[in-house]
């Protein structure tokens, strides 16, 4: 293998491992508000360091890789199309930590099943899930196909957001000591629907380096 | 309504259908080329693929070489450089050539500059020393070698040599300049003197560029054609080429995964 | 550190080769100067005494046992103008057809091959030639003409090979370069080819001219007298020619024995005379070399 295809590799491994750790902790943070388990909560914040970590060795990996090879193309593609994957997957850790120390920090917050059904938060937790894995998968396999669900899954993810903000509303108006556990829970909702944002980022990204098609700011379907 | 605009635009290289063959092998097949005025235009692709080949059937200079065939046409700002009225050493004043290797004559730096104007015939002192120095600054060697005009040119270094060379295929006031890997014989810094002469150079001229720099093709040119066994797989802006070419030879060989 | 394999014993073998062969090639270069030396001091040491302005300026005088060569010299510088006005011109031309005009056809092949077995026929059957085409066929009788034109055949090979070897140094890029800026390949010629390659083609010439003067062979049948000791007055004339003398006098002369000064005094003057053509030819590819590049 040649030397860049070598550097190219070790990055796409790096992005792959930071990938999957990104959704295990969004996972473990969903997981942690629905259980009310703060001792996953509590992992959550610990490793949001190591992401970080990782988000600084593929930046350098990246910078290197252009400073030093000069690529064109689908390498090109590729390594600009990581620098912003990168970025992006270290936002969507950053909200999974915000999500899982709201919880931490505030001990007394404790939910109502009926609100959580409700809001479809389970369902919102359940969708960001399976959109960062379909990313994966589309990026592990190059195929930009398996990434296309993603903006319609997005689609969906805004509508609960929309959705929320009024049941959760008229439920503050029904019970009003309770305002406090729903503020915090409209912005975990609003968190996820970031979130969403940003695996639909990925996923352009995804199509702009296998296929080399700019969707970026297009309307879509 | 957009191919009558096409057509009313002065192409100034079209190359239709050319096919070239040295005795019985066939280096070029069914090349269609066209170039539009004062762009630069790289030709890459692999050692033996036809690009030099392509670039010097331009100015005939494949001509020289016994046992050579040509078939289709190439039209130069609308003249069929091929058809039997056309005279090579009068094409070769409208298409100046730029080689590998600085080749300055054993003459004064002034000498070659004014070598193309003396042998076509001109004799007026004056003009021809206002062209030598106009040709001179042109090719940005005017500050180096403006004290010492009647000294040897093969006294100057190998990047001042090369970029002589230039002001001398400047001076006969030529439409087109192919350059047949003028950096590869040089220095990091002469090879980027030259590379910001040909970015001048083409607000004058129409440049047609070999080299086996992929980042000098991507620095210097407007299109990009990659060669490939005397095909020409794919001409497309050099943007294109370079960050998203349509064929996969064409990313193989630009991104270095070549055989 | 330790070397994977152990080549102590093939490392010493090799320089040990190496050392031996690298002492006989120097051996036997050094043996080739010797001999030179060798030859010149023998000539030299034998000639000197019977050198003198009266032997440089003189006719010979009793049999050629006394007197001078005057004649004989004079007779080798015409003959060596008249060989080079002959196979220059027709030399150089066609060693330019040959490179310039007629690279890789049947006919440039042919002449070459042509030129090469020519110069290798041994120069007494261009003597043979000479004087059954120029002496009797045409007429020309044992004369100056005849000679020139038999010398001139004789070094026709050689000017035409130098001037093609030296026009095939020039890298073709200086004619592609004149050719691209519009010139045509005759002005690509004369304006930048043969500047180029006129250092060697001098070269070439001159050694040829040192060729030319040391031949006996040829003039034997076609020009040279056994005794003449006046200077020719026209290119019909008979003339003495040095080499035949130096032949004439150490062979068949009146006096071999009285004569063994002045024929070694005879061969000096010869060998002075190739040498100092050498150094000429030597100091103008310099001297002109240095012009192109700085002209």
């Amino acid at each position: 293998m040649r030397h860049l295809e070598q550097e190219i590799q070790s990055l796409r491994q790096d992005v792959i491992d930071m990938w999957k750790l990104v959704i295990s902790q969004v996972a473990n943070a969903g997981e942690a508000v629905l259980s009310f388990d703060k001792e996953l909560a509590q992992k959550v914040s610990m490793r949001e360091k190591k992401v970080d970590a990782y988000e600084l060795k593929i930046d350098s990996e990246c910078e290197n890789i252009i400073a030093l090879h000069q690529p064109v193309a689908i390498d090109l593609r590729f390594v600009l199309a990581v620098l912003k994957i990168n970025s992006n997957l270290e936002r969507i850790a950053d909200f999974a930590y915000g999500i899982a120390r709201t919880f931490i920090t505030n001990p007394s917050v404790i939910l109502d099943a009926e609100l959580i059904t409700d809001t479809k938060l389970n369902v919102m937790i359940q969708q960001v899930n399976t959109m960062l894995s379909q990313g994966l998968d589309a990026f592990e396999n190059e195929k930009s196909d398996f990434a296309s669900a993603i903006f319609s899954e997005d689609y969906q993810v805004d509508e609960i957001n929309i959705n929320a903000a009024r049941i959760i509303a008229d439920y503050i108006q029904k019970n009003p000591d309770r305002a406090y556990d729903c503020l915090q829970l409209i912005a975990s909702i609003r968190k996820l629907e970031r979130i969403g944002d940003h695996c639909s980022n990925i996923a352009e990204e995804i199509f702009f380096y296998i296929d080399a098609k700019v969707l970026k700011h297009a309307p879509r379907k | 309504m957009t191919s009558d605009i096409r057509h009313k635009k002065m192409l100034t290289i079209d190359a239709k259908n050319v096919d070239f063959y040295y005795s019985e092998f066939h280096a070029l097949k069914n090349i269609n080329i066209e170039v539009e005025k004062n762009k630069v235009v790289a030709l890459i692709g692999p050692s033996g693929c036809g690009k030099s080949t392509f670039l010097r059937l331009l100015n005939r200079m494949n001509d020289l070489i016994d046992g050579t065939r040509m078939t289709g046409s190439v039209l130069i700002e609308g003249k069929d450089i091929y058809a039997p009225n056309i005279h090579v050493d009068e094409l070769r004043k409208e298409v100046g050539m730029v080689f590998q290797k600085p080749n300055p004559f054993p003459k004064s730096i002034f000498e070659n500059v004014a070598y193309g104007l003396r042998v076509n015939g001109i004799k007026d002192k004056t003009f021809i020393e206002e062209r030598v120095i106009e040709s001179i600054k042109s090719a940005a060697l005017w500050n180096e070698v403006k004290d010492k005009l009647n000294k040897s040119a093969f006294a100057l270094s190998g990047g001042q040599q090369q970029r002589l060379c230039i002001a001398r295929a400047l001076a006969i006031s030529p439409k087109v300049l192919l350059m047949d890997e003028p950096a590869s014989a040089l220095d990091p810094i002469s090879t980027s003197k030259i590379e910001e002469l040909i970015y001048e150079l083409k607000k004058d001229y129409t440049i047609m560029i070999v080299t086996h720099n992929m980042q000098q093709a991507s620095r210097v040119s407007d299109k990009t054609a990659y060669f490939y066994l005397g095909e020409m797989i794919e001409y497309d802006d050099t943007i294109k080429i370079f960050t998203n070419p349509t064929e996969l030879s064409t990313q193989n060989y630009i991104t270095g995964r070549f055989g | 550190m330790t070397p994977i394999i152990n080549t102590g014993n093939i490392d010493r073998k090799k320089r040990i080769s190496q050392g031996v062969a690298f002492t006989i090639f120097k051996l036997m270069s050094y043996s080739v100067v010797a001999m030179l030396i060798l030859i010149l001091g023998f000539i030299v040491s034998k000639g000197i005494g019977a050198i003198s302005w009266d032997f440089l300026t003189k006719a010979p005088e009793e049999g050629m046992t006394k007197g001078g060569i005057f004649p004989a010299i004079v007779g080798t510088l015409c003959l060596v103008a008249g060989s080079s006005l002959f196979s220059f011109p027709i030399g150089i031309m066609s060693g330019i057809y040959m490179n310039e005009y007629a690279t890789g056809n049947k006919v440039a092949t042919f002449i070459r091959i042509m030129t090469n077995n020519l110069s290798g026929v041994p120069s007494v059957v261009f003597g043979l030639f000479g004087m059954s085409l120029f002496v009797n066929t045409m007429k020309f009788g044992d004369s100056i003409l005849a000679g020139s034109l038999t010398l001139g055949l004789l070094s026709l090979p050689l000017v035409i090979r130098t001037t093609e070897e030296s026009l095939k140094a020039i890298d073709n890029s200086y004619r592609e370069g004149s050719l691209a800026l519009g010139a045509t390949k005759l002005q690509t010629i004369q304006k930048v080819v043969l500047p180029m390659a006129f250092p060697n083609i001098i070269t070439g010439l001159i050694l040829s001219i040192g060729r030319v003067s040391g031949e006996t062979a040829p003039i034997l049948f076609t020009v040279a007298a056994y005794f003449l000791p006046k200077l020719p007055t026209s290119i019909f004339d008979q003339v003495m020619a040095l080499p035949y003398h130096l032949y004439v006098i150490s062979t068949s002369g009146t006096d071999i024995e009285a004569s063994r000064g002045i024929a070694y005094g005879t061969a000096l003057v010869l060998i002075v005379i190739v040498l100092i053509v050498n150094l000429l030819a030597n100091f103008l590819r310099n001297y002109f070399s240095k012009k192109v590049k700085t002209n």
